[in-house]
């Protein structure tokens, strides 16, 4: 078993690797409105469409489903591609490894794959404001049976995301004009009311995720605003909270999961690097405190004339 | 051992690979914000990436009569490609607005504006 784990991990490194460099001319891109740079956060979907290949490791100890306390150890990989300068279509999936605490037994593999569509509906140069709504679904069965996320049934996920700067903010609030704030709402649609799973008939209620990021740019406020003397590295970092949440809206489950997530972003000028804890909000999600972590490169930037801009412009 | 060689070279290919990109204003001259008790002879912006000059741009114009304050063309500077320098008259005592325009090298483009104090 633990065999079997370390070579699923020694993979994955090698697929990684090889991902970010043979894909990154497909790869991960930034969003800017006007003077306003919105950074790609950890937790939260991005409000603009772009190329874009993402990698993100979460771990966290908590409950199951069932109740029972794991160690969790997830790889989130995710790839878009702007097919219009204001439309994209993505693909991604997940890489779970669960732990039951105090016993020997461990779970790993793929989750679900997911697609998607999303078309950029809303830029606003003047009033640093995007918005986009897109479609995702996760394709049931592809996922390894028994790993978190990897159910029988397909969901559908439309989704609407936003995004909007603070430089509108008069001179006397002129040190507010860094913060931006983003948020989605997107609902999680079972495309099948009940599934069997274990011998048992379970229903598969719907639900809503939600979440929001307040951002407050030290670049932004350097530029733009009053250079305060930060020196370098740290006049490119964004500090960053996020919230991030699930609400099961089926009368048979009405509860809320969720977690608050502090954290910083830094800028590179080839990458950028995230970190955050991820705090529950409530028992229900656990009591521990989990970890993110973001390693994102800027390659759209680094190949802008091939295959890192739009298919049709 | 194997497995680490192998990330390390395809993660140095990150790191040699060309860096043009969006130009990210680094630095500015006079800095945003700054009341200067002697008008500057000139605004000075340093990015993170080489610029082409030619579609770059530099303008300033005083806030409280909304006038521009006519200039010529911002220039680049010579062994210095992601600087943009633009050569100023005499500013009498007032706040000034900067609007720029910096193009990289590879047609990112990208936008900017702050203020600064002639006291």
């Amino acid at each position: 078993m633990l065999q079997n784990k370390n070579n699923l991990q020694k993979t994955i490194l090698i697929a990684l690797c090889i991902s970010i460099s043979l894909f990154s001319s497909l790869g991960w891109s930034h969003g800017w409105v006007g003077k306003r740079f919105f950074p790609s956060t950890l937790a939260t979907e991005d409000p603009y469409v772009n190329d874009e290949l993402s990698f993100i490791m979460g771990r966290i100890r908590g409950p199951s489903e069932d109740g029972a306390l794991n160690h969790a150890t997830n790889l989130k990989v995710g790839y878009a591609k702007t097919i219009f300068p204001r439309f994209a279509l993505s693909l991604g999936g997940n890489v779970n490894f669960v732990n039951p605490v105090n016993q020997d037994s461990n779970i790993s593999g793929f989750s679900n794959m997911e697609i998607g569509a999303k078309y950029q509906f809303l830029t606003s140069e003047k009033y640093e404001s995007l918005a986009s709504i897109g479609l995702e679904a996760s394709i049931g069965g592809t996922g390894k049976p028994g790993v978190p996320e990897a159910n029988s049934f397909s969901i559908l996920m439309p989704g609407i995301f936003f995004g909007q700067g603070f430089g509108f903010f008069p001179e006397t609030m002129k040190y507010l004009r860094p913060l931006a704030l983003t948020g989605v709402l997107q609902a999680n649609v079972p495309l099948s009311r009940h599934s069997i799973e274990d011998g048992e008939r379970h229903r598969n209620p719907n639900s809503l995720s939600w979440g929001a990021t307040l951002q407050y740019s030290i670049p932004y406020l350097q530029a733009f605003v009053k250079d305060v003397g930060i020196p370098t590295p740290f006049n490119r970092i964004i500090p960053v909270v996020e919230v991030s949440a699930n609400s099961c809206i089926d009368p048979a489950c009405m509860h809320t999961t969720g977690s608050i997530n502090p954290g910083v972003i830094w800028l590179g000028r080839k990458f950028q690097l995230g970190i955050e804890a991820t705090v529950p909000f409530n028992d229900t999600t656990g009591r521990d405190v989990g970890m993110l972590v973001q390693f994102h490169v800027f390659v759209d930037d680094l190949f802008p004339k091939t295959i890192g801009r739009p298919l049709f412009r | 051992m194997i497995y680490l060689k192998i990330a390390l070279f395809f993660l140095f290919q990150i790191g040699i690979a060309s860096v043009q990109a969006h130009a990210f204003i680094e630095q500015s001259q006079p800095k945003a914000g700054e009341e200067l008790n002697v008008s500057p002879k000139a605004i000075e912006l340093t990015f993170d990436r080489n610029l082409e000059p030619a579609l770059s741009n530099i303008q300033i114009s005083e806030i409280k009569s909304k006038t521009r304050i006519k200039t010529g063309k911002a220039l680049g500077i010579e062994d210095e490609p992601n600087k943009l320098s633009l050569s100023l008259p005499e500013l009498a005592q007032g706040k000034y607005q900067v609007n720029w325009v910096a193009m990289s090298q590879d047609g990112h483009q990208t936008i900017g504006d702050y203020h600064f104090i002639v006291k």
